[in-house]
């Protein structure tokens, strides 16, 4: 009965860590600031990176993601570096890669190719000419 | 020249015994051979539980959800069809079991009204809804989770009952390995079964295990002198954990290629024989016309179908319009939950009604118009011809997990690699991430087919064996009736692998 006790208990802690597991993964946006260490937060020590260029499902196959990147007194950064990985959420898929192209005064175009229905989670990185960087996530789902 | 028989003697042909294997055929029979092949399957599986918990939330970046959703699966599939049961002979949940059996005092049986499969059933049912609704393949912790309840509930069922109930009548994989093995090339027999009818200890379901030294005499001389004894002692070995009796063994069902029963057998008479794919399914009465195996092995083939129909397109417009049939949306519950609701929907009518409603439907009708209800109950009808799920159901299987091993097989290497610099050990180099390229959908999706067709055929080939066995000249009619539900579940399979994948977490109801 004791041994009985021992094994529920163990499902039952199981189960809220489980729970827990779920609702942490609906989360979407992680912050997008990246302070470098040992310094405070101003505006010249960050950077901020928006996106657009989806909203809703999208269709299998090639897209491109807007990625405007801006310091932190809200200026866009020219020149800066921007690179986009997308993993599907479901293990065992190739990884994809984008490289950011300016279009704009701060804005990159990042293409991708999308080449499976699911979800997805796109990891953007943007490194300015100073050195400052910021890295942000997206969740997005493709749909057949 | 050297004098020839015409004809010679008849000899039979000597059978392949995988015990008798040059080296590997040592090994296997050696005292801590199976321990030889659990300890690096239990490292992999601490490895995964530490990545699970500590390693990148991302799936397609931990190992703890790569290589059981990718590698694992795909390969346990694939050793049960060519070879056997090797992720039971391998399983690491037994070892800490193992320490448990040695703690416990001299537990009870196993409670005799749950000595059937049907908690394993329930196991089986309830593994793979929480698999899909939870999106357990997006989640290395709650993956990682999974891995630490089976170790878990091992090692308690073990304390608590002298059997190895946890792998006989609860876990679900071994239940899954324990059917699929009827297709496996290998089954543990004797040799000689004149020997067992004189062997005094039955050691391989008894064991040769005993804390102080026993001696036992094989054989008493004329003046009552004992000719040949041997020893039980504290060196012995536990006999078959699952209680099988190897003169009687027809199945590999339960069995779960331990080898104990070969290292107790005092007279050297146990082998790990060749034989023909699938041999048993067309042995009679090879599971007994049990109820509980029938629907466990006819359940695991529908299991097959709706786990794939989880992961295309349509199966998210049925929850839709599920969501919208029962009002769920309009009751203002979460999303995750509705989908909870629809998905059970799903799986209690694809897992549990159609085949239930089939094969009862199947085994009446087969029975009517071959005019044997007087001679056969219903029982009888439908457990005879449970064996022709497991082809079938195999091929599903096969056509799924083989599609993820497929088109994931590379993925773990720069997975690996990001896990070993992220442990500063560099000898792998940078991850590799495009490794292996991008798949060949098309060619796996042709293999898929061949996979799910291959099954279908062995199946309607042991249907028309079983017809003929149970209905003779009246095989026709019974032989059609069980191949219409096998064709319109080819259908529904072929259907099924030619949807794309979608492999989806969120779903969002409106
Ligand atoms: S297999 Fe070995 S131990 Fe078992 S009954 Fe036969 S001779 Fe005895
Ligand atoms: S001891 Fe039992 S489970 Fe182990 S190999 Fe022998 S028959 Fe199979
Ligand atoms: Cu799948």
């Amino acid at each position: 009965m004791k041994k009985l006790f021992w094994l529920v208990a163990a499902l039952a802690l199981a189960s809220c860590q489980l729970v827990a597991q779920t609702e942490v993964q609906t989360e979407t946006a992680i912050p997008a600031a990246t302070v470098i260490p040992g310094e405070t937060l101003t505006d010249e020590t960050y950077l901020t990176i928006e996106t657009a260029g989806f909203s809703g499902p999208l269709p299998p196959g090639e897209t491109a993601l807007q990625v405007t990147v801006r310091d932190g007194a809200g200026l866009v950064v020219e020149g800066a570096s921007v690179q986009a990985r997308g993993d599907m959420t479901h293990p065992g898929m190739t990884p994809i890669f984008g490289i950011g192209v300016e279009t704009a005064p701060g804005v990159y175009r990042v293409p991708l190719d999308l080449n499976m229905g699911g979800d997805w989670v796109i990891t953007i990185d943007a490194t300015s000419a100073n050195g400052l960087s910021a890295t942000q996530q997206v969740n997005l789902q493709v749909e057949n | 020249m050297t004098a020839k028989l015409k004809t010679p003697l008849y000899q039979p042909p000597p059978a392949f015994d995988a015990l008798w294997m040059p080296l590997i055929g040592r090994l296997l029979r050696w005292r801590w051979g199976r321990l030889t092949l659990q300890t690096p399957l239990l490292l992999i599986a601490l490895l995964l539980i530490y990545d699970g918990f500590s390693g990148s939330p991302m799936a397609s970046r931990n190992l703890a959800t790569i290589t059981p959703w990718v590698h694992f699966r795909g390969l346990a599939v694939l050793a049960l069809l060519l070879v056997g049961n090797l992720f039971c002979m391998g399983c690491p949940f037994t070892i800490p079991r193992t320490l448990a059996k040695r703690l416990s005092i001299r537990g009870r049986r196993f409670p005799r009204v749950l000595r059937n499969k049907w908690i394993a059933i329930g196991t089986l049912f309830a593994l793979f809804f929480f698999y899909e609704w939870l999106d357990m393949w997006a989640s290395p912790a709650l993956t990682a989770w999974v891995i630490t309840a089976y170790f878990a509930a091992s090692f308690v069922l073990e304390a608590a009952f002298t059997e190895s109930a946890f792998c006989k009548y609860v876990c679900p994989l071994g239940s899954f390995n324990f059917t699929y093995s009827a297709v496996s090339p290998l089954q543990i027999q004797v040799k000689n079964s004149a020997i067992c009818a004189a062997c005094v200890g039955k050691e391989c379901v008894n064991g040769s295990y005993s804390p102080q030294p026993v001696t036992l005499i094989d054989e008493i001389g004329i003046q009552g002198e004992p000719i040949k004894t041997h020893e039980h002692n504290s060196r012995g070995t536990p006999g078959c954990g699952t209680l099988l009796f190897a003169p009687q063994i027809q199945s590999n069902m339960d069995c779960t290629m331990c080898l104990d029963c070969a290292r107790a057998c005092p007279h050297d008479n146990i082998g790990l024989f060749g034989r023909g794919f699938g041999a048993e399914l067309s042995r009679p009465k090879v599971w007994q016309n049990r109820y509980d195996i029938s629907f466990l092995v006819i359940g695991l083939a529908w299991l097959g179908l709706v786990n794939a129909f989880g992961m295309v397109p349509p199966v998210y417009d049925l929850m839709q319009s599920l969501a919208a049939a029962f009002g769920l949306t309009a009751l203002g519950l979460s999303d995750k939950l509705i989908e909870g609701v629809a998905l059970l929907l799903i799986f209690m009518v694809g897992a549990g009604v159609i085949p239930l409603a089939t094969t009862f439907a199947a085994a009446g009708l087969a029975r009517m118009l071959t005019h044997t209800q007087k001679r056969d109950k219903l029982r009888v009808a439908l457990a005879s011809f449970a064996p022709i799920f497991v082809p079938i159901g195999l091929g599903f299987w096969i056509a799924h997990y083989g599609y993820h091993f497929l088109t994931g097989l590379w993925t773990i290497v720069p997975v690996f690699q990001e896990f070993l610099l992220n442990h500063r050990i560099g000898i792998l180099g940078e991850p590799n991430w495009t490794l292996g390229g991008t798949p060949n959908l098309e060619l796996i999706g042709a293999l898929q087919a061949v996979a799910v067709v291959i099954g279908y055929a062995a199946s309607l080939w042991l249907t028309q064996k079983i017809a003929l066995r149970l209905y003779r000249r009246q095989m026709l009619a019974g032989f059609v009736v069980w191949a219409l539900l096998l064709t319109v579940m080819l259908l529904a399979g072929l259907w099924l692998f030619s949807q794309p994948m979608e492999m989806r977490g969120v779903v969002i109801f409106d």
